[in-house]
């Protein structure tokens, strides 16, 4: 935090290599989070577009965020969800597919049948929820944000992301507490494969 | 998190410390998640549960566009910069037009301030003027006027004269040694100044000679030549006469008022030559007077005229001076009877 810090510093005095370096860092996880929104790839490049272009030209109004991701979150939510509220698609988030859950392909790895099916509970579940309740697991597991972070980018108080995450975790729960702990115990021990696979693709 | 207490899937969820740790990779050190186990003997599995959910979760299908990475930054390049120079381009544009404005400002405050306002007269015409100052001048035919428009309430009044004007100036002073820039008022006629206090004079420059005649009050002559820089003070009725800067007549009015009958519309003379008399045929009536011996010009009517007519004055001078003089509508012919 304190490299995107000094980062931010020094992009906001005009440097623009650190400029580029704060759009090395965040390019790719802009265009995975914009992909949450919306399937339109042209869409997410004008929208990381206008984000790094208004930065560069307001950069002496900018304060110093907390977390130089999260501000940079925020902003390209707003920008994304004006674009797509102007297209005249979207009312908000789209039920039918923002924040899905997409199981990673893994070709090479041949998946256990109790992985697959928990993989399957998941999809069924987290999609079946709305896509608010699906944005916010997306926000506390895959991005591990707190509530404070949140609320701040969905903008929403603190305690009605506190009662959004509740709702989709009651749901969540049901399903997976239907799952037995033996296979549950048998998923565990793969686990240590798997994540660290999946760590090499998600390591922020 | 409590001890002792069972754990659910949903405090689990909850605690930002878990979430932090099962986001972790499994072969990383996970103390929390150690101490969760150690804490709550019985909730082993919900514990696994629960990672295995975070895990299996965040092992998602990515998207990060990575070719489009140099196209999408060059774009955000290209408008930086052209938004920067076209800043630029606005900015000057500002400037000069900025400069230019506040050069005009300054150029018309100038201009404003150097403006004076000018009457002018037609031949024939009488046309009183009053200044901010509630003087008044009454200016004859053929004359002019100016003054400044911002007419400076706390200096020196100032006016300017090109011809024949009657000056009832409005008397500020009270006393007459201490006299400060507001109660001053002077007359620029061609070559010379009349500084007044508070009086009644008539300036009369026409043909490069300036006669004043003072009614009352008193005024002062300055004639800009170095050695009688003390100026001349006029006594009422007294009359000068200054041609090319140098006074050449000085004198007690019998009648000063005959000066100034030209207001009341009248003509009046007193021992006036008939040069004179044609001078004011000209210059303040535009009459054009032919004469067929100019040595009649200097030929003096002792006394005074006081007509109201121009053709009256006619028949005065040919009595007085025997003299056969035709009027055919604005021209004059002058020829010894």
């Amino acid at each position: 935090m304190s490299d995107s810090a000094e980062l931010w510093q020094a992009f906001k005095e005009g440097d623009r290599p650190a400029y580029a370096r704060i759009y090395d860092l965040n390019f790719a996880r802009l265009c995975h989070y914009g992909y949450k929104f919306t399937r339109n790839t042209a869409l997410i490049e004008d929208s990381i577009h206008d984000l790094f272009a208004r930065m560069w030209v307001s950069r002496r109004k900018l304060g110093e965020p907390a977390s130089v991701k999260n501000y940079l979150y925020k902003a390209f939510r707003n920008i994304l969800l004006r674009k797509l509220q102007a297209d005249g698609r979207f009312d908000d988030l789209d039920d039918d597919y923002a924040f899905r859950y997409e199981p990673a392909q893994d070709a090479s790895m041949v998946l256990r049948e109790n992985e697959q099916a928990l993989r399957q509970k998941l999809q069924f579940v987290i999609n079946g929820l709305p896509a608010r309740q699906r944005e916010i697991i997306y926000l506390r597991f895959y991005e591990g944000m707190n509530y404070e972070e949140i609320a701040d980018l969905m903008a929403i108080n603190v305690n009605s992301a506190y009662k959004l995450l509740y709702k989709a975790l009651d749901k969540l729960q049901k399903v997976l507490t239907l799952s037995k702990t033996s296979v549950i115990m048998a998923l565990v021990l793969n686990f240590s494969l798997l994540e660290q696979k999946s760590e090499n693709i998600f390591h922020q | 998190m409590p001890q002792n207490i069972p754990l659910t899937l949903q405090a689990l969820l909850d605690d930002d410390e878990f979430v932090h740790a099962a986001r972790q990779p499994a072969h990383h050190p996970r103390p929390y998640l150690a101490k969760l186990r150690e804490d709550h003997p019985g909730s082993e599995a919900l514990i696994n549960e629960a990672v295995v959910f975070v895990a299996t979760y965040r092992h998602q299908a990515v998207f990060t566009h990575e070719n489009r990475r140099q196209a999408v930054w060059d774009r955000i390049e290209s408008t930086i910069d052209s938004a920067s120079a076209s800043r630029r381009r606005v900015f000057g544009f500002i400037r000069i037009a900025a400069a230019l404005f506040l050069f005009l400002s300054v150029a018309l405050l100038f201009w404003q301030y150097r403006q004076t306002i000018s009457v002018e007269t037609a031949f024939g015409e009488i046309r009183a003027v009053e200044l901010p100052d509630h003087s008044r001048i009454t200016l004859n035919g053929n004359s002019s006027l100016r003054y400044a428009r911002n007419w400076d309430k706390t200096g020196v009044r100032e006016v300017w004269i090109d011809g024949e004007g009657l000056f009832e100036v409005k008397h500020l002073n009270r006393d007459t040694a201490h006299i400060t820039d507001t109660q001053r008022f002077i007359v620029h006629a061609k070559d010379i100044d009349i500084e007044v206090l508070g009086t009644t004079f008539n300036v009369r420059e026409r043909n490069g000679k300036t006669n004043v005649q003072l009614l009352s009050g008193k005024i002062r002559i300055d004639d800009h030549q170095a050695e009688t820089k003390a100026g001349l003070t006029m006594k009422p009725g007294e009359a000068v006469s200054y041609k090319k800067k140098e006074l050449v007549k000085r004198r007690f009015s019998a009648d000063p008022a005959a000066a100034i009958a030209w207001t009341q519309k009248r003509l009046a003379f007193e021992d006036a030559s008939l040069g004179e008399i044609i001078e004011t045929l000209e210059n303040a009536y535009g009459y054009t007077v032919k004469i067929s011996d100019e040595k009649l010009r200097n030929e003096r009517i002792e006394g005074t005229i006081n007509v109201n007519h121009v053709p009256e004055l006619i028949e005065t001078l040919e009595s007085a001076l025997h003299l056969r003089i035709t009027l055919k509508q604005k021209s004059i012919t002058i020829t010894p009877n």
